[in-house]
């Protein structure tokens, strides 16, 4: 039956969706937070992956736990980031800053896809031997069931955090109403800064859980950041289900594209998904 | 006193460069050529740039379109003037038909939009092997004294691009296109077609980057993805244009043949730390711009054209 | 001939019925003063003529052809021109260059011209000034000169006195009221002061919540009980 493979077709494509969906709404919080469209945001994902990777080699220590030490890591990275870089940025006035941004944002995912190459040389991916489940005629990896499930624990602490701390909370309120916000005493600045953090750490998981997925050439960082603009965009700004949604249509499309054409062409997908995406939005920008 | 300083200036430039290919290695000119190709896309980006304010970081994909272009001529052995001719009808076919789409985006969207399409364009000339070699490219056999004559038509082009920005900026067009950066909604009630503007101007500066194209074919012998739509060639005229300014003839010349040369060196060394190198300057451009580009009543309007008075 | 003729003009921001059926003439050479308190909808009225709203429904002829939906551009080509309610100068550039820019819809216009306008509206001495530099009341003149230089057929104004003083408001009122006289525009004004408007314009047109409630002249205007019900009591009246 040539039912079975495309559901396994399916199910990967929902689990490729999902990762990107992890780094989609990362960026769809920092979007929300400053209007930035953090051009950085894939590199981090992929150094975030590099440096698992060199971890992963040198010490034999499993995936998922490597994980949980390099995923705060890059909150850390964030943060910094937005203290240090975009922080300044944001302070210009209006014209200035939107090309500050890009041009920043820009050099610094140039900065940080250098800095793998230079740590890695070459493609690097990670294999793990799992041993696959049956359902029936469908024959799914552990390995993807796995990742599935990491995936949606993500999302359900990642709801948490939105709708039950403090932090979530301010985030919500700043987003909707920044004065407001501001002059109820939560500070803007402090809640850009940790947004920049989880959304970076997000996007890190992302890259980390993409290693097991397929090999991640260091040169990766701007089409992954292309690939999540087209889907926060598509998706709608700012609004997390919409870039999960999104996302998970773009891993599905992508995966079918990849079996049917050609590898090659999988990855332009994303490409002219941005390019309409676009363009529609910026209609729509226009008869106001 | 400027005026006259500029221009002995200017003069002597030119001297000293039309002397050089009689005077250095072939290695020198090459080197001169290949700057004088990034001074040529950097002029191309800043037609747009200085004026509409919108970044068209996809100014490569015209270059890119007129480098292969002419060396997919070449190597089918069509004659030299028939490659200029298809190459310069391709680079015009692709403009207007991505610039039709591309005006309508406006501000972060611009920017992401046309790297989005220098993306596209590398994937593409990864993938369509019959058309582009894929990712070897293609070889084509120039002939021995084909950087001389390149050098002087890029030294030429360079001069032109020049004059014909400042005259642009002086001219009605040159105001339409200030008006929309300053307010687009507020140019549009002035009766100013927008669209159409950036459309024309996107074109203009497309087409000497295409130009810079079939150049560097003609005189590399070669064009690959990497040359075309790499990071290099897309983001070095970026952060040129941007912190130098292309508007007074002396001091950004020398300082885009600084930074061309560094990154010569660069690319020879360590590849990996060009882009480290192009990421640091791009960040240092979007924290100190220099912007030699806002000049009331330009300066450099007045010293080219000698003792024009100040007529706004 | 009506310069202007608009015909069950509505338009709604989603749920928000913003304008409803309304209704104008404009004749030749006319100054008409549109009232109302905020959120009338005098503002959305002017986008929409303007075209930079495209309007839902009915008809806005300009010169008999209906504009409604055409783009900002071709309709100032036509002969529209207008200014903000909040000053909007073009950035980066200096007086001159803005008054310059709005002149080349006429052609090339000579600096000795351009100049003359920049003196009916005192700008003369900021003439290079960078024109996000000027001071409020100078910007609201700035929109002036660049409208004067385009010779407008129509000439929307989008509360043109709000921020000014008395004297500056006598000299904006004449400059509109020069306009008519030397290019024969007819003027549609917008604004809260009622007072001043009535001595420049002859028609009133009041608008409430989208809809118009009267027309006619300012007396009559302002006897109207439904205008008088609106404003309660017409404290901006200042007489």
């Amino acid at each position: 039956m040539t039912l079975a493979p495309l559901l396994e077709l399916l199910i990967f494509g929902i689990l490729l969706g999902g990762i990107y969906g992890l780094s989609a709404i990362g960026l769809s919080l920092i979007f929300g937070i400053a209007r930035v469209l953090n051009l950085a945001h894939g590199a981090f994902a992929v150094l975030a992956a590099a440096v698992s990777f060199v971890v992963i080699q040198a010490t034999g220590l499993n995936l998922l736990f490597v994980a949980m030490l390099v995923v705060p890591l890059f909150f850390v990275a964030g943060y910094v980031y937005e203290i240090l870089l975009i922080h300044r940025m944001l302070s210009f006035n209006r014209e200035r800053r939107i090309e500050a941004l890009i041009l920043g944002t820009l050099g610094f995912g140039l900065v940080t896809e250098s800095i793998v190459s230079i740590i890695i040389p070459r493609n690097f991916g990670v294999n793990y031997q799992f041993l696959p489940i049956s359902f029936g005629e469908i024959t799914v990896s552990t390995l993807r069931l796995l990742l599935l499930a990491v995936v949606a624990i993500t999302t359900v602490i990642l709801h948490f955090i939105v709708y039950k701390t403090w932090y979530g909370k301010a985030l919500r309120a700043t987003i909707d109403d920044a004065e407001t916000a501001q002059l109820m005493g939560i500070n803007f600045d402090r809640i850009t800064s940790i947004t920049f953090g989880l959304g970076t750490a997000l996007s890190a998981l992302g890259g980390i859980l993409l290693l097991l997925v397929f090999n991640i050439s260091p040169n990766m960082g701007f089409p992954i950041t292309l690939k999540v603009l087209a889907i926060i965009i598509l998706g709608g700004l700012g609004s997390i289900l919409g870039s999960l949604a999104a996302s998970i249509a773009l891993g599905i499309s992508e995966t079918f594209a990849g079996f049917f054409l050609d590898t090659a062409w999988s990855n332009s997908i994303s490409l002219v998904v941005l390019l309409v995406v676009v363009l529609i939005k910026s209609e729509g920008l226009l008869r106001r | 006193m400027k005026t006259a300083e500029d221009i002995v200036i200017a003069a002597l430039a030119l001297a000293t460069m039309s002397a050089v290919p009689f005077v250095s290695s072939s290695y020198i000119v090459f080197l001169l050529n290949g700057i004088m190709v990034l001074a040529l896309c950097s002029l191309s980006f800043n037609l747009v740039y200085a004026d509409t304010g919108y970044m068209n970081l996809g100014n490569s994909v015209p270059f890119g379109v007129g480098a292969y272009a002419f060396a997919f001529a070449l190597s089918h052995n069509w004659s030299a003037t028939l490659a200029v001719v298809v190459s310069i009808l391709a680079i015009l076919f692709f403009s207007a038909l991505s610039g039709i789409f591309i005006v309508r985006l406006k501000g972060a969207y611009y920017a992401i939009g046309t790297l989005a399409l220098v993306l596209f364009a590398q994937a593409l000339a990864y993938n369509l092997g019959w058309l582009t070699g894929g990712y070897q490219g293609i070889i084509v056999n120039v002939a021995g004294g084909s950087a001389y004559s390149a050098y002087y038509i890029l030294a030429f082009l360079n001069a032109v691009l020049l004059l014909l920005t400042a005259a642009i900026r002086k001219s009605s067009f040159g105001y339409r296109m200030r008006s929309i950066k300053g307010n687009e909604i507020v140019a549009s009630t002035l009766g100013i077609n927008a669209a159409v503007n950036k459309v024309i101007v996107l074109i203009i500066g497309s087409l000497f980057a295409g130009i810079a194209g079939i150049l560097s074919t003609s005189y590399n012998g070669f064009v690959t993805s990497e040359s075309s739509f790499g990071i290099s060639i897309t983001f070095l005229p970026v952060i040129m244009a941007i912190l130098l300014g292309s508007f007074s003839i002396v001091a950004p010349l020398i300082g885009v043949t600084i930074v061309a040369l560094a990154s010569e060196i660069f690319v020879t060394t360590i590849p990996q730390l060009t882009d480290f190198m192009l990421g640091i300057l791009l960040i240092l451009a979007a924290l100190y711009p220099k912007n030699l580009i806002v000049l009331k009543n330009s300066r450099f309007l007045k010293n080219k054209s000698g003792v024009r008075s100040a007529s706004s | 001939m009506q310069v202007l003729k608009i015909e069950n003009l509505s338009h709604a921001f989603g749920p928000l019925k913003v304008l409803e059926d309304v209704y104008l003439d404009l004749e030749d050479n006319t100054i008409t003063a549109i009232i109302g308190p905020n959120g009338s909808g005098k503002s959305t009225l002017f986008n929409l003529i303007s075209g930079t709203l495209r309007p839902q429904g009915g008809n806005i002829l300009f010169n008999g052809i209906n504009i409604a939906g055409f783009k900002p551009y071709v309709i100032a080509r036509r002969g529209l021109s207008r200014t903000f309610q909040d000053p909007q100068p073009l950035c980066g550039m200096t007086v001159l260059e803005n008054v310059k820019t709005a002149s080349l819809l006429n052609g090339t216009a000579s600096k000795e011209s351009l100049l003359r306008i920049l003196v009916q509206c005192s700008l003369e001495n900021e003439a290079d000034t960078d024109a996000t530099g000027l001071s409020f009341a100078k910007l609201r003149f700035l929109e002036l000169a660049r409208v004067m230089a385009m010779k407008p057929k129509l000439l929307l104004v989008d509360e043109p006195f709000s921020g000014l003083n008395t004297s500056e408001i006598e000299r904006m009122s004449n400059l509109l009221l020069r306009m008519r006289d030397e290019f024969g525009t007819s003027t549609l004004i917008s604004g809260h002061l009622v007072g001043h408007l009535a001595k420049v314009a002859k028609e009133f047109v009041a608008l409430h919540r989208g809809k118009v409630i009267a027309k006619g002249s300012f007396d009559e205007v302002r006897n109207n009980p439904a205008v008088i019900e609106t404003y309660l009591g017409e404290s901006n009246v200042e007489n």
